[in-house]
C-alpha cells in the first residue's frame, strides 16, 4: 500500500495546551508507519521552534528539543509560515534549525496535496 | 459506501464527542461503516465507567457505549492519555496496583498506532478537537 500524504499543521503557542505534543506523537507514530509526513508551524505555533526555551517550571514538554532530531525519523519536510515569524518579529537565528518557509499560496497547495491533513 | 475513523480529543463534556457521536450516528444511517472511533487526550474521558451526571444531563460514555456495542465498532483508548487521567482497565490495575478499575465495556486500551492504522487502512479520518 503506498504511503499516504500527512500534513500536520502546529498553530496553537507552546505550553497552551498538551495539543502541539499530541501532534508530535501521531508524527512519530505516523513515521514508524512509514507514511509521508509533512510538519508545518503556523500562527503562533513558530514560537515552538525558539531556542533556548525553559520548560522546567511548565511541567510540559518542550518540544522544540524532538524537532533537530525528527530527520532520524525520515521526516524531512518541515516548514514555517514565513509571514507568521516576520509578524513575531523573529529571525531565522533564533531559531533551533534552520528550516524552509512557505508563503501562504505554497501552504494552499501543500495543503491540496495532502491526504491527511491534521490541524493543531 | 467509505469507511471512516473518527477521533475524539474532547472529554464527554466537551462539544468535540458530542459533535462526534452525532456524526457516528449519521455515517451510520447513510449506509457507511465506521473502521474505528479512536479517543484521544482528554477524549478517553468517554470511556469512563464511573461517570454519574445528574439526571437531567446525558451520560455520553453510555451513549458511545450503545452505539459501539450495536454496530460492533472497534473503540480504541489512547494507553498513554488514559493512564495520565484515570482511565484504567483490569489488567493496568493489575501492572500498577491500582485499588480498582474503569474502563467501559466496549471499549479497549491499546497504543497510537490504531490511530495511524486507522488513517491508513479507512477512507477517511475526522479529527473532533476540543
Amino acid at each position: 500500500m503506498n504511503p499516504k500524504n500527512i500534513l500536520i499543521i502546529i498553530r496553537q503557542a507552546p505550553y497552551s495546551s498538551t495539543l502541539p505534543a499530541a501532534a508530535l506523537d501521531i508524527l512519530l507514530t505516523a513515521a514508524a508507519f512509514e507514511q509521508n509526513i509533512t510538519l508545518l508551524f503556523m500562527g503562533d505555533g513558530v514560537l515552538h521552534l525558539l531556542s533556548e526555551q525553559n520548560a522546567t517550571s511548565s511541567g510540559m514538554r518542550n518540544i522544540s528539543k524532538a524537532l533537530p532530531s525528527l530527520e532520524l525519523y525520515e521526516v524531512k519536510k518541515i516548514f514555517l509560515e514565513e509571514s507568521a515569524l516576520h509578524k513575531r518579529k523573529i529571525e531565522n537565528e533564533e531559531l533551533v534549525m534552520p528550516l524552509a518557509t512557505l508563503s501562504l499560496p505554497e501552504i494552499a497547495e501543500v495543503t491540496e496535496k495532502a491526504d491527511q491533513v491534521f490541524n493543531f | 459506501m467509505q469507511s471512516f475513523t473518527l477521533v475524539i480529543y474532547g472529554s464527554p463534556e466537551s462539544q468535540s464527542s458530542s459533535t462526534a457521536l452525532n456524526y457516528a450516528r449519521a455515517l451510520l444511517k447513510s449506509g457507511h461503516e465506521i473502521y474505528r472511533l479512536f479517543f484521544y487526550q482528554d477524549g478517553v474521558l468517554n470511556a469512563c465507567s464511573f461517570n454519574t451526571p445528574t439526571q437531567d444531563e446525558e451520560n455520553l460514555p453510555v451513549i458511545w457505549q450503545t452505539l459501539i456495542q450495536e454496530h460492533r465498532i472497534d473503540a480504541v483508548v489512547c494507553v498513554a492519555s488514559a493512564l495520565e487521567r484515570g482511565i484504567i482497565d483490569a489488567a493496568e490495575a493489575e501492572r500498577y496496583e491500582l485499588p480498582a478499575s474503569n474502563l467501559r465495556e466496549g471499549f479497549e486500551i491499546s497504543g497510537l498506532g490504531q490511530l495511524v492504522d486507522g488513517l491508513i487502512n479507512s477512507d477517511r479520518l475526522i479529527n473532533f478537537l476540543p
